[in-house]
């Protein structure tokens, strides 16, 4: 009941038409962002990232959060109208809401897409608002200890997670953590790797390193993709958008179902969404009676997925706002976003600065039910802005990217940085170096180091120190358990082949 | 580039990369008066990126030549364009200003996007390339107050 009260006056305070305007701007970039060619929503929130700080905290974070969410409804237009997947996350939609849309019932899809969306991300917010308070409550008691171990599993989590290759995710996470060093010693003051430049000295500023590799870096890879064709055009009507109560109940326990797994998935860091939407989906698929129908038009495969993606986009900011610690791309942008503007995120902040995260929690709340007349009203735009033209979209993102960065601290430098890190990025995309690691490094990095050291010193460098709390010692053990797990399995399953060939 | 060749360059620079952090960490002081110093984190960063370079290096040479076709190919050569675009652009600002650099620089990146010029998509890139550096100067220069680069034409 006591968080009930701090939502709602949360939501009332988010009753601002500043505030209003702020969430209109963020859901509508995000609608747009997730259905335009080759962008996701880490860069429409990295790009979007150096405009908004200017503005009153609250209305920033409002903003940056609502390109996040939003991008989780748009990105299913695309694939049930033209079988083109504007993002990650609604790969699986087009399984069956592309097949839907060929028979004649893109309506029905997209009602439900925009249903599931609405269901899966009211789910998301009630467990959020319900889960992140305690959550918030119980780290108080971490210590430096307890957050080095749960840094240390985040991190390791996301590397192994984050991308094709575990090697190639630590390597990126360590660059990413050497990057967060550069400037002065967290501890003591002490230049490091600064190289006599007074612009190092202070550190490379987190948003240009991410509008470099999420903006200009994802920008590169796309324009060396091969541009969309024009598929056929599917018919439907805006009276066939309304929703229907009869297929609402009828895919009820899938709508659940995708909730609670996006939820559940989307809280681990490296998972992400898109892992939820397609366990969700094999989940739908398994408690059908009739499992044949997916792949061919089942509603059941729209309704899953999209539940599961809009949870995720909630439950991934639970880790964000408890504990400090970003499981994702977009959550990494977020938080560099709470630290421009003067906000440490954690436990802490639930009792500092109490008003804002309500306030915040309560624009998700008001974010999520206009997106559902957005989405409706823009889906005709949101179809056909997928086949702009990147060789005019691109220069035009480009101009925002060099006016936005410029104005991060005046700089030219932060100029040629951001045009390094946007090489970095396509480089990565090219040999499948994760990004993630590398801005969770960024991020994380500092915070990570200040709390070794200020262990160790606290212990005079006894290491053990590590392995004394109860709550660290579990963490660094699960932590060894999943790394080490894939490698156990390895080793047995080169063990039996050796046995056998033996006998 | 073949991407093979690609991996183990990467793989080379980051080697490189880990060596110099390493050095330089042992000169900022690994343990001070009994405590980790300014070197001790950097220390085990560097020797992360050394190893971990190393096993991606010797998985790159183990692939065989060619197992890892570049799909992209010629088309990379754009990005080197853009890059060089965008660094002309930064180079001219202080005498033509952001407007002018940006206004210049959305054409020139259009055409090595699209890779040419013809008229309709002239017609297109020409009021993009005019209308979104003014409407970029009223939200940054204007409304956020950022005091924009002018150029020797004064905008």
């Amino acid at each position: 009941m006591e968080t009930l009260g701090f939502l709602m006056a949360g939501i009332g305070a988010a009753m601002q038409p500043g505030i209003l305007l702020a969430i209109l701007v963020g859901v509508v970039i995000g609608l747009f962002i997730s259905v335009l060619p080759g962008l996701g929503p880490a860069a429409g929130v990295a790009i979007l990232l150096p405009v908004v700080v200017g503005l009153d905290g609250t209305m920033a974070m409002a903003a940056l959060a609502g390109v996040y969410y939003g991008g989780m409804y748009g990105g299913a237009v695309t694939s049930i109208l033209l079988g083109i997947p504007g993002d990650a996350p609604s790969v699986m939609t087009v399984l069956d809401g592309h097949p839907m849309a060929q028979q004649g019932r893109a309506g029905d899809a997209l009602s439900m897409n925009v249903l599931a969306s609405f269901f899966g991300g009211l789910f998301g917010l009630v467990m959020l608002v319900g889960v992140a308070y305690q959550v918030a409550r119980f780290a108080l008691a971490f210590g430096p200890t307890e957050m080095t171990a749960l840094m240390v599993m985040a991190l390791s989590l996301v590397s192994v997670l984050g991308g094709k290759d575990a090697l190639k995710g630590f390597a990126a996470l360590a660059l990413g953590l050497w990057i967060g060093m550069v400037g002065l010693d967290v501890i003591g003051g002490f230049p490091r790797y600064h190289y006599g430049s007074m612009h190092l000295l202070s550190g490379l500023e987190f948003s240009v390193i991410a509008v470099g590799l999420f903006g200009l870096g994802q920008i590169f890879a796309a324009i060396t993709q091969p541009p969309l064709q024009d598929s056929q055009k599917i018919r439907y009507t805006f009276r066939s958008l309304i929703p229907n109560p009869r297929e609402l109940i009828r895919c009820r326990w899938d709508l659940l179902r995708g909730s609670v797994i996006g939820f559940v998935v989307g809280i681990l860091p490296g998972v992400g969404a898109t892992a939820s939407t397609m366990l969700s989906y094999a989940v739908a698929k398994r408690f059908s009676r009739t499992p044949e129908r997916f792949g061919k038009g089942a509603i059941e495969g729209v309704a899953a997925p999209e539940a599961a993606n809009n949870s995720a986009s909630y439950a991934a900011m639970i880790p964000l706002f408890t504990l400090g610690i970003p499981g994702s791309a977009t959550t990494a942008v977020l938080m560099g976003g709470l630290l421009m503007i003067g906000l440490q995120p954690g436990p802490q902040m639930f009792q500092q600065h109490s008003e804002f995260v309500w306030t915040l929690f309560g624009t998700f709340y008001i974010g999520n039910v206009a997106l559902v007349f957005l989405t409706i009203l823009l889906i005709p735009v949101l179809a056909s802005i997928v086949f702009v033209s990147r060789a005019l979209l691109f220069p035009m993102i480009i101009c925002v990217v060099m006016f936005a960065v410029f104005s991060i601290g005046y700089s030219v430098a932060n100029l040629w940085i951001v045009i390094v890190f946007g090489v970095l990025g396509y480089v990565m995309l090219r040999l499948d170096y994760p990004a993630v690691p590398l801005i969770l490094g960024v991020v994380l990095g500092p915070l990570l180091e200040r709390a070794v050291r200020r262990t160790l010193i606290a212990s005079q460098g006894d290491m053990m120190v590590f392995l004394q709390r109860p709550i660290a010692l579990t963490l660094f053990v699960l932590t060894a358990l999943f790394l080490l797990a894939p490698l156990a399995k390895r080793g047995l399953a080169a063990f039996a082949r050796h046995r056998n060939a033996g006998s | 580039m073949p991407v093979r060749i690609l991996d183990i360059l990467v793989a080379l620079c980051l080697i490189a990369l880990g060596v110099h952090i390493v050095w330089m960490s042992i000169g900022y002081g690994y343990i001070v008066r009994n405590v980790p110093g300014p070197g001790f984190f950097p220390f085990w960063v560097g020797l992360g990126i050394v190893l971990l370079s190393v096993l991606n290096l010797w998985k790159a040479l183990r692939l065989e030549r060619g197992e890892r076709r570049d799909r992209e190919g010629w088309a990379a050569l754009r990005v080197v364009g853009i890059v060089l675009a965008m660094s002309l652009a930064i180079l001219a600002l202080p005498w033509l200003g952001m407007i002018l650099a940006t206004g210049l620089l959305i054409p020139v990146v259009g055409i090595i996007i699209n890779g040419g010029v013809d008229r309709a998509f002239a017609l297109r890139i020409v009021p993009a390339a005019v209308l979104m550096p003014i409407a970029c100067y009223y939200v940054f220069g204007r409304f956020l107050n950022v005091p924009l680069i002018t150029g020797v034409f004064g905008i």
